[in-house]
């Protein structure tokens, strides 16, 4: 028989273990990734230099990018482009969603906190995800101990009376602390998915199809011997091809996932859902900058090497932030590392407004005169948290993708609390919080995007059932199709969103026929 | 002065691996602060004695320098833009043992270097004290003769004496109680 019993998209967090499970089982797999292998990983010289060609990045990260010229406002949505999908570029930062978000009516019944608790343990454990500490014997513990970002985060917290713990990360025990996690770790310590799950797949025998972008998906032919026909062209040579398979599972993300699914409506006996690409979320994602306190005496903040996120604030999960009563919007905040290159452009002047009106908060000599003062006394803070989920994903005819997002009250809620707690934080200490992107324009910035499929009990509501099968429009599901990614998310989780993505991929499988 | 100065404390943490750098301090036995950098008079140390230091610890400092100034060089074409009449990446006094440690802090230290011209011989103490610095500490960690103060007279982390269980790490902040732990220890939320 030709073709191949799985054929998974994508390569990320919810395809890994869609590889590694299928393959196990003895099902022949083959997976199609659009980018291609990071050669360099396995080459840390070859990789160090072309950490100095700025093509590196724009090869490393995929830009999903919308534009409204009515708001003047951008959407833009990253991730990572490669075998690896967003775990090229991940923090590492593995944590399971906290169980309130469960609480949505829009999760199936089926799933909460303690259902997917199993395969959160199954995806930790294949990930080597490790908890993170303050202290530890030195020098053999240096590898998970925490980076002076992270303390001086944590000493501003106990100031405000606010709670800091070491977050899990899935890292090796090669980790040098070397802060280069995001765009590539030359030590091999980052565990990535291509690592962790899509090399012990390849081993037991799973295809890895890179540079090639999957079109649309229907169900094959009487005579094909298998039940779908997955239609590809060769990203190099623009060569059409085809997969032929009985189980296809999706996992392209929240943006490629909901535009495949739209692509293959058409060809698909009983469409799919309405509900796909609606309500995309952007993770609850600010990136607030803040500038700290003089007494701490971090001048050279951001030369502390480290992991790219190594604390975090859970407080505001459970319990408003100053001056906002029960109904806030949770969130948690999270110190980062961000490449100077970058805070430059993040960080924005806030005496940046000239006479005459103009706005030069974020270039002119004013902004370059800040970035001298106050250097590498920037922190940059990233919140995640419950937003509205107010985004949407059309494929288009040409191929493309379009996105677009408003701001809803839910959205602008989680923004002011945001801003709330962490000048709460910050403003204890003495420090001063700078203007985030959110306050400045309309753009949108999202690293963690999620919904657009999301799991629900019906296609009225969502575009995969609890086992993550695509509904058809009226009603039941397409048998064998599948989608295990971040766009099943009913809701947001408020936290990072890679490993329940994987917990996710990990019960679908479990539980595939 | 200042603005070197303010450039040296970066290269400091550029230089040095781990987690310590005079954030928040262990403590001693006795409770008091076990000393950082800035408590054992590194700055000072290496004020005294920079343009003095001995062969072959002088030749070592510059050929550091001129090999970091060689990797920046790599960077020029991509992101330098010439502003201000600042230096050209060429004539940046830095080095490369710090490869593996990578080009963004070499970045980061770059954006303080603008504001003020760096005295070479500055940089080389600082350097070596730096060094000598965190091989003492690391003789004190492991129980071992030190390496440092004992080549080049400089006074070690934690004063002229091995002090026993010393350490570096202290926890700090406090975590949040309504987290829970997974089987395998990490932290969660409910």
């Amino acid at each position: 028989m030709s073709g191949v019993d799985v054929c998974v998209v994508g390569s990320g967090f919810g395809a890994g273990p869609a590889a590694l499970r299928s393959v196990e089982a003895g099902r022949s797999v083959v997976v199609v990734e659009e980018g291609h292998r990071w050669d360099g990983r396995a080459d840390s010289r070859k990789f160090l230099q072309r950490q100095g060609d700025i093509g590196y990045y724009l090869d490393l990260f995929r830009a999903n990018v919308g534009f409204d010229f009515d708001r003047n406002a951008a959407s833009i949505v990253l991730g990572g482009r490669g075998l690896g999908g967003g775990s090229l570029v991940y923090s590492m930062v593995s944590l399971r969603a906290p169980g309130f978000v469960f609480d949505d009516p829009v999760w199936p019944a089926e799933v909460d906190r303690a259902e997917l608790d199993p395969y959160y343990l199954r995806a930790e454990q294949q990930l080597g995800v490790v908890q993170l500490q303050w202290s530890g014997a030195r020098p053999t513990d240096d590898w998970r101990i925490n980076a002076k970002r992270d303390a001086a985060f944590a000493v501003m917290c106990e100031r405000a009376g606010v709670s800091c713990d070491p977050t899990p990360v899935a890292i090796s025990a090669r980790c040098g602390n070397l802060g280069w996690c995001t765009t590539g770790c030359i030590r091999h310590a980052k565990n990535s998915v291509d690592m962790r799950y899509l090399q012990p797949a390849e081993d037991l025998g799973a295809e890895m199809r890179v540079g090639t972008r999957v079109e649309w998906v229907e169900p094959a032919g009487a005579l094909d011997g298998r039940r779908w026909r997955v239609h590809t062209t060769g990203m190099s040579d623009g060569v059409a091809g085809e997969v032929l398979c009985d189980t296809v599972v999706l996992a392209a993300g929240a943006v490629g996932s909901a535009a495949l699914l739209q692509r293959s409506a058409a060809h698909l006996p009983g469409g799919v859902s309405r509900q796909v690409g609606r309500n995309l979320s952007r993770g609850g994602d600010i990136l607030i900058p803040a500038v700290l306190p003089e007494d701490l005496e971090l001048d050279d903040l951001e030369m502390a090497p480290g992991k790219i996120i190594g604390s975090c604030s859970f407080q505001y999960l459970f319990e408003p932030p100053p001056g906002f009563g029960d109904d806030w919007q949770r969130f948690i905040i999270q110190p980062m590392m961000v490449l100077p290159v970058v805070s430059s452009v993040l960080v924005a002047d806030p005496d940046g407004i000239t006479e005459d009106g103009g706005d030069m908060r974020m270039f002119g000599l004013g902004h370059k005169h800040l970035m001298q003062k106050w250097g590498t006394r920037l922190l940059h803070l990233g919140v995640m948290g419950i937003d509205g989920m107010d985004g949407t994903v059309s494929a288009n005819r040409t191929g493309g993708v379009s996105i677009e997002y408003t701001t809803s009250p839910r959205t602008e809620a989680l923004q002011s609390a945001a801003r709330a707690g962490v000048r709460h934080i910050i403003e204890t200490s003495g420090g001063r919080v700078l203007p985030s992107w959110d306050e400045l324009r309309n753009d949108t910035l999202s690293i963690h995007p999620l919904g657009t499929c999301r799991m629900a009990a019906g296609p009225d509501q969502g575009a995969v059932d609890h086992r993550c099968r695509v509904f058809k429009s009226s009603g039941g599901v397409h048998d064998g199709l599948y989608v295990t990614d971040t766009s099943t998310y009913s809701s947001p989780i408020a936290v990072n969103t890679s490993l329940t993505a994987a917990a996710i991929s990990e019960r679908a499988m479990a539980l595939m026929d | 002065m200042a603005a070197a100065r303010e450039t040296l404390r970066g290269m400091w943490d550029a230089v040095v691996p781990g987690t310590h750098a005079g954030v928040v301090e262990d403590r001693l036995t006795d409770g008091t602060p076990a000393p950082g950098a800035g408590q054992a008079g590194v700055q000072e140390w290496f004020e005294a004695v920079m343009g003095t230091l001995p062969p072959p610890l002088d030749f070592v400092a510059d050929w550091f320098y001129r090999a970091w100034a060689a990797d920046l060089d790599l960077w020029a074409d991509t992101f330098h833009l010439p502003i201000d009449g600042g230096p050209g990446f060429g004539e940046l006094p830095l080095g490369p043992t710090l490869a593996e440690r990578g080009r963004q802090f070499k970045l980061m230290l770059m954006m303080k270097l603008f504001p003020g011209p760096i005295e070479l011989k500055y940089l080389s103490s600082l350097l070596l004290a730096k060094m000598a610095f965190y091989g003492d500490f690391h003789a004190e960690a492991k129980g071992t003769e030190r390496v440092g103060s004992s080549y080049i007279g400089f006074p070690g982390p934690v004063g002229p004496a091995r002090v026993s269980n010393f350490t570096y790490n202290t926890p700090v902040g406090h975590g949040d109680p309504r987290l829970v732990r997974t089987p395998d220890g990490l932290v969660t939320a409910p």
